[in-house]
């Protein structure tokens, strides 16, 4: 049991680190996509189905393909400012902070939580509960995309003239 | 197995954070963020696991996808419309403010 | 019926300033004509408020877990200011009607001065240390803002930059005296504190600190030893902000801050007398520098801070009484001065008292309200300021040493010598240079004109102004008397006479000013000391650079970079790291 756990962790933070750090826009978003399907299975064996489903059709589907999409109108190119913090700092500093923060959590010495006896249904909970909240944000996730669509058709129709000029 | 978890959350967080200092490209400052968001998620997660409160934890994890792909969605939106505009993907030269 | 009242009368001047801003500069007539009818409005709540003063405490929602609740208190310490500086603010928002015609920029002065506005009535109104100290910074913007309107001008920029350092440096003094009552007392409720300072339950050193740093931002919101130097920079104002701001409201406010915690303070040892000094110190350094000044406006602005010397004074004397009616005669005549100065100086362009001379046969109305105000600056009988001044010297004289009554009687002979040499340089004599000077045309003489009313009457609501403090502050020890035992006790005094013979002394030295031995030594050194500041200009002048420097160096850090930000996220969040690592484990 612990084996699966530790295969995922690794695997899951080897394709974050590769998603961040390779080269090509296109690569990242795939490896990003890997990312999504590898917190999904964790978020399986940790003991929620129901948010696995949910993440990997989000993350690993729409998102993925939104990416695609915006990497192929945009395209790849090179950048050639200067850096303001270099690596090593950020190295340093990133390796620092979230090791204490690591190191205080795994030590226990976070305040510590109480758990609470009455655990209701999940569904009830969801769509009951949060109604307002799930509601709102069903709404503002449509009007999110109908918005993105609307901001994103000049590019799209004048790449496709483009193309057809050629 | 919540010690490797939470190594996991950590790492991940770190992951995105060093991505944000370092990148100049906007796209992979969108791709950062998601990374970043995905370890907040499973420290949801986990904190259900923990205190035996899954339902609950479930529910606030769906709200967290949800902002978190809007944010990619909209985030993705501007930065073609960025590159329309100027030309340009690096979100150096495209500062204006007096140095 | 206050429950209703008071809110309206902190947002009717907000409101006001927010429609001003979106009328926007191009309707002028119809800003002026708003902006007046949104001040008159708020001037009329407020003498409705009048009505409803008596000792309890409205409060409206909490304003968060921490900060306990929005609440305000109805008692007349509060009442009264808020009168005093929304009849004052109408006032000088008719004046500006006239005075700034077909000036720039117009919606953001008429929107800074209303929001000033309303922003003094919440100080006042407010029984909660934190909201205090929100109206106080409020008015600390609109100050530097209205100080440096002509913004084209680098004087009026520096004198509004300075003017910010040395208030705010007083703000700080007020937010220590804030969390440490939050501390000792978990509430920030004046009531409550006064009630924990009386019974006992604060600590005594804590009191005196408390009571030392609100000293400290009393002193420098109202000009005192040794930050005084930011109000005579201050005179780039425009002249109505110089009234209203810096004569008649914002300087009362550290005023009123003594006043309102005098209760829990009065014991701790030391305060009263630091008080009194400060005071004294103040009227003795700002009266000989404003025998000298050459600038009518900083003979004015001389003036304001001694008279608030005076205030001091009285409430290091113990008498807040004393010090309240000051305030209320104080605010008449200085704005009616300054409304005064306004006029003149918009019509012959010059503030340089040299250059003017002989104006009274040409604008008779402006020389009449002006000798009226200085006449009562000076003292003289039955104008308001000779009560309430008499008043201030006869509680001192009965509650501090000798001393310090002689050196009162002694800034009673400077302020009469700076106020006739004021009027004579610019009224009588020969005229030193030829201007061209016209009377005041009507809005600006209408409020001159009720202004010169109010010093010549308001001495005559002494009786409900005591009663009214009397009996809506029971813990403050006010006194309850009545106008014929004012009358009586003040004329009766034989000191009184010694004081009015004082100002006799300070009027004949001006005109036998050629004849005395004053051509000497001693009085070039006191001028050339004198028209330096004492010195306080050069260390001021010297705190203004430093912090324009370092603001100049910690700009650098401001890169727009989303990488350097989040640099800097990071490193804060190894703060709070250490922070829990030290404290928690």
């Amino acid at each position: 049991m612990p084996l699966v756990y530790f295969l995922v962790v690794a695997a899951l933070i080897y394709s974050a680190h590769k998603a961040t750090r390779v080269k090509g826009l296109l690569n990242a978003a795939l490896w990003l996509a890997g990312t999504s399907c590898l917190t999904s299975i964790l978020v399986y064996i940790l003991g929620s189905p129901g948010l696995a489903v949910i993440e990997l059709s989000v993350g690993a589907g729409l998102v993925t393909v939104l990416f695609v999409f915006a990497i192929s109108i945009i395209g790849d190119e090179k950048i050639t400012s200067d850096v303001f913090v270099p690596h090593w700092l950020a190295i340093s500093i990133s390796v620092v902070s979230f090791g204490m923060l690591a190191y205080l959590l795994i030590a226990q010495h976070m305040p510590s939580v109480q758990s609470v006896t009455t655990s209701p249904i999940f569904s009830d909970l969801f769509w009951e509960g949060r109604k307002i909240d799930i509601y709102l944000q069903g709404a503002l996730f449509i009007s999110g995309i109908l918005g993105i669509l609307l901001l994103i058709a000049p590019a799209v129709s004048k790449r496709i003239k483009e193309g057809k000029n050629k | 197995m919540n010690t490797l978890v939470i190594i996991a959350i950590v790492s991940l967080i770190a992951i995105g954070f060093y991505c944000l200092i370092i990148t100049r490209n906007i796209l992979k400052i969108i791709v950062a963020l998601q990374v970043l968001v995905k370890g907040a998620m499973i420290a949801m997660i986990l904190a259900g696991k923990l205190t035996d409160q899954m339902e609950l934890a479930q529910s606030m994890a769906i709200t967290i996808i949800v902002a978190d792909t809007i944010v990619a969605v909209i985030g993705l939106a501007m930065s073609i419309q960025l590159r329309e505009k100027t030309g340009t993907c690096d979100i150096h030269s495209i500062s204006k403010l007096k140095r | 019926m206050a429950g209703i009242l008071i809110p309206f009368l902190i947002f009717t001047p907000w409101l006001t300033a927010i429609l001003v801003w979106f009328i926007g500069d191009k309707h002028e007539e119809g800003l002026h004509q708003f902006a007046s009818a949104g001040a008159i409005l708020s001037a009329i709540l407020s003498l409705l408020l009048l009505s409803q003063i008596g000792d309890s405490t409205i409060s409206f929602a909490k304003i968060g877990p921490l900060f306990g609740n929005l609440s305000f208190s109805t008692d007349a310490l509060g009442i009264i200011l808020a009168c005093i500086a929304n009849c004052i603010g109408s006032l000088t928002v008719i004046f500006s009607a006239e005075y700034m015609k077909h000036e720039k920029s117009l919606a953001r002065y008429y929107s800074m001065v209303l929001l000033f506005i309303g922003a003094m009535s919440g100080l006042v109104l407010t029984a909660n240390i934190f909201m205090i100290f929100f109206f106080w910074e409020i008015t600390a913007l609109c100050s530097y803002q209205l100080i440096s309107f002509y913004n084209d001008d680098p004087n009026a920029v520096r004198g509004g930059l300075k003017a910010l350092f040395i208030t705010q440096f007083g703000g700080i003094g007020l937010m220590v005296a804030g969390l440490l009552i939050f501390g000792y007392t978990h509430s920030f409720e004046i009531g409550r504190f006064i009630q924990a300072a009386q019974g006992g339950e604060i600590p005594a050193n804590v009191l005196g600190i408390i009571g030392f740093t609100l000293i400290i931002a009393a002193t420098a919101k109202s000009a005192q030893f040794p930050f005084f130097t930011w109000l005579p920079d201050a005179m780039e104002a425009p002249t109505p902000v110089s009234a209203l701001i810096h004569a008649a409201t914002m300087v009362n406010a550290g005023v009123y801050l003594l006043c309102r915690f005098f209760p829990a303070l009065e014991a701790v040892p030391g305060w009263k007398m630091t008080i009194l000094i400060l005071g004294l110190i103040t009227i003795l350094i700002s009266s000989l520098m404003a025998i000298f000044a050459t600038d009518l406006k900083r003979v004015l602005a001389y003036s304001t801070v001694s008279q608030l010397g005076y205030m001091f004074a009285a409430i290091g004397a113990g008498s807040v009484l004393a010090c309240q009616f000051h305030l209320l005669s104080h605010a008449i005549f200085k704005a009616l001065l300054f409304l005064c100065a306004g006029a003149i100086i918009h019509s012959c362009g010059t503030r340089d008292m040299y250059k003017m001379g002989g104006f009274f046969k040409k604008i008779p109305f402006i020389s009449i309200t002006f000798i009226i105000g200085s006449l009562a600056l000076a003292g003289i009988p039955v104008l308001n300021g000779f009560w309430s001044k008499e008043l201030i010297l006869e509680s001192i004289h009965s509650g501090t040493p000798i001393i310090i009554y002689i050196l009162m009687l002694f800034s009673v002979i400077l302020t009469a010598l700076y106020t006739i040499r004021c009027v004579w340089l610019v009224f009588f004599g020969e005229p030193r240079s030829d201007l061209h000077v016209h009377d005041a045309p009507f809005l600006m003489a209408l409020p001159l004109g009720i202004l010169s009313l109010g010093t010549i009457t308001s001495w005559l609501v002494f009786e409900p102004f005591s009663r009214s403090l009397s009996n809506s502050l029971p813990l403050y020890g006010i006194p309850k008397e009545t106008l014929s035992e004012l009358v009586s006790k003040i004329f009766g005094d034989p000191y009184t006479f010694l004081a009015l013979g004082m100002v006799a002394i300070g009027i004949l030295i001006w005109f036998l000013r050629n004849k005395l031995p004053l051509h000497n030594s001693i009085t070039r050194k006191i001028k050339s000391i004198s028209l330096n500041s004492f010195g306080f200009e050069a260390i001021n002048n010297g705190v203004v650079n430093g912090i324009n420097a370092a603001s100049e160096a910690i700009r650098n850090i401001q890169t727009g970079s989303l990488n350097w930000n989040i640099f800097g996220m990071l490193i804060g969040l190894i703060c709070i790291l250490i922070a829990l690592m030290i404290g928690g484990l």
